[in-house]
């Protein structure tokens, strides 16, 4: 039979026509072809009329608009509700703590809660606008994003205003953290850029790591630090996932902290400016001084917190970096610990997201795991007095509109992905068998 | 009449364990099944695809695409997971048969 029949195709239409989700169309077209033709070419076989077996093969399959529903109710992009529920939390959170700051006075600026309140709602737009659009659409785009962010990042380099020593880009009365979303939008491009990179070849290698140093490179010149930290942390991880020889991750690790080091002694300015990172400007009593104070907000919060005590003056910049000793004080040991559970659940769940999906997926939920990661983890570990302190804040609790928006367009993306993985769009036929 | 959850649940048990012995496509293992059973069991094919489609949902199973004759056919084979959940399935299905006999034979005895 070389052809399948107008009936058979009307059936498998209407089949079709009951699923909703119309990239799972031609996968379900194509494998109940087969099946027809395989049964008719038996039924044929056996003695049957052609129009009896048609028949009687329709029949056995019974009706097209119930088999259609059955498959509906399967290809159904689900978003991740762990995920989305995590996400909640932890932007709840946030809301929670800067509001309780405001009522305490705490807020360098009162305004700072309402505007929190319309970056989340911002952030909620377009983490669905993220998850309807189709995410391996951004892949072909990976080059310009990367271009894009560069030249912005520049832009906002040699013109952008400051404020606490960062340059902000800003249009139209609005300022921008480009510096700070900058590692997510660069991890994003290069997730593209590095899927099913030819690593073997040493032109190309070599391509692929400049691509990678730049940003580095750029982001360390301009004296972001904190930027700089997070992306290379995550751009290290993503360059062994996307099955990079481990020579060339520890040659950009050893070429970075050459340029680091270069760039430290190259004046006593740059010390200065590097130390301001580490808040040691505001260390009136000498080095160590913060970490004291911490210890004392750490040691006094008790098991289930002391409430809405906490004195002005203690810890600078509580409604961001600072914001987790805050929480740990205020609502207690046990927030704390419930608040790291969360976190490790949500690393776990991106992870997760990422196992089964295509090798673009994949690498964009191993960017946005480790951007996130390094995040929460950095700030967690340097509030337990662990790691050196940046100004590394904690992603969708810590007060920051642009962050607060590029990670729920982190998120949005996370939900397409996993909401076509959910649909079957995975196993797609491949056009050339 | 069977029960419709213990319906569903059989044919799960008949799809993952022929699929257990080697990777099919939806034809074959409406085939494999009428040949097996001797004709005792016929898939309705209408509920056979929805089916393959939902266990390779949960990851029980996993499919490919082969060419055949200038056509393209999508295999299923089974996973890690789905032959645990074939186990657990079949260990539970051993109680219920068993404890159906018990009841059903006794007169016969």
């Amino acid at each position: 039979m070389k052809e399948t029949e107008k009936q058979i195709q009307e059936y498998i239409e209407s089949v079709c026509n009951e699923i909703k989700y119309s990239a799972v169309h031609r996968q379900i077209k194509i494998e109940l072809e087969d099946h027809f033709t395989g049964l008719i070419e038996d039924l044929l076989a056996q003695g049957l009329s052609k129009d009896d077996a048609i028949h009687k093969a329709l029949e056995q399959m019974g009706d097209a608009q119930l088999v259609g529903k059955e498959l509906n109710s399967i290809h159904k992009p689900k978003p991740d509700w762990w995920l989305l529920i995590l996400t909640m939390f932890f932007v709840n959170v946030g809301i929670i703590s800067l509001y309780t700051m405001k009522k305490g006075s705490l807020l360098a600026n009162p305004g700072f809660f309402v505007k929190t309140l319309i970056y989340v709602l911002l952030g909620f737009v377009i983490a669905i606008v993220a998850y309807y659009a189709d995410y391996r659409k951004i892949k072909p785009f990976s080059k310009h994003i990367y271009l894009g962010t560069l030249f912005v990042l520049i832009i906002t380099m040699s013109f952008g205003s400051l404020s606490n020593g960062k340059p902000y880009l800003t249009i139209g009365g609005l300022s921008i953290d480009i510096v700070g979303i900058s590692p997510l939008l660069f991890m994003i491009a290069l997730s593209g850029l590095y899927d099913g990179w030819n690593w073997d070849e040493m032109k190309n290698a070599r391509l692929g790591l400049v691509y990678g140093a730049i940003p580095a490179v750029l982001l360390l010149v301009s004296s972001s630090a904190t930027a700089f930290i997070i992306y290379l942390l995550s751009f290290l991880i993503l360059l062994y996932s996307s099955k990079a020889k481990p020579a060339y991750i520890l040659t950009i690790t050893g070429a970075c902290l050459m340029v680091f080091s270069l760039w430290i002694l190259q004046g006593p300015h740059r010390i200065n400016r590097f130390s301001t990172l580490l808040y040691l400007h505001r260390d009136p009593l000498g080095a160590g001084y913060l970490n004291k104070q911490l210890n004392k907000v750490l040691n006094s919060a008790g098991f289930l917190g002391q409430g809405l005590t906490f004195k002005p003056g203690v810890l600078p910049e509580l409604h961001t970096d600072f914001i987790f000793p805050y929480i740990i004080y205020t609502f207690g040991w046990l927030s704390g610990i419930v608040l790291i559970a969360g976190v490790v659940a949500f690393i776990i769940r991106i992870l997760h997201i990422g196992k089964t999906v295509e090798s673009y997926g994949k690498l964009l939920t191993i960017s946005f795991a480790s951007i996130f990661a390094t995040q929460f983890l950095w700030n967690i570990f340097m509030t337990l007095g662990l790691l050196p302190l940046v100004g590394i804040s904690l992603p969708f609790i810590s007060y920051g509109g642009s962050q607060l928006v590029a990670n729920m367009l982190a998120i949005g993306i996370l939900s397409s992905i996993c909401g076509k993985k959910n649909a079957g769009v995975d196993s797609q036929v491949p056009d050339i068998v | 009449m069977f029960d419709k959850e213990l319906l569903k649940g059989s044919t799960e048990i008949l799809i993952l364990s022929l699929l257990n012995r080697e990777p099919m496509y939806g034809y074959q293992i409406i085939k494999e099944a009428e040949n097996k059973s001797e004709g005792v069991f016929h898939f309705k094919e209408g509920t056979l695809y929805p089916l393959l489609h939902s266990l390779e949902a949960d990851g029980f199973l996993k499919s490919y695409w082969l060419e055949y004759e200038g056509r393209k056919r999508k295999y299923y084979r089974i996973t890690a997971t789905g032959k645990k959940h074939m186990e657990k399935k079949l260990e539970e299905w051993k109680i219920f048969s068993s404890a159906v006999n018990r009841i059903v034979l006794e007169g016969c005895m």
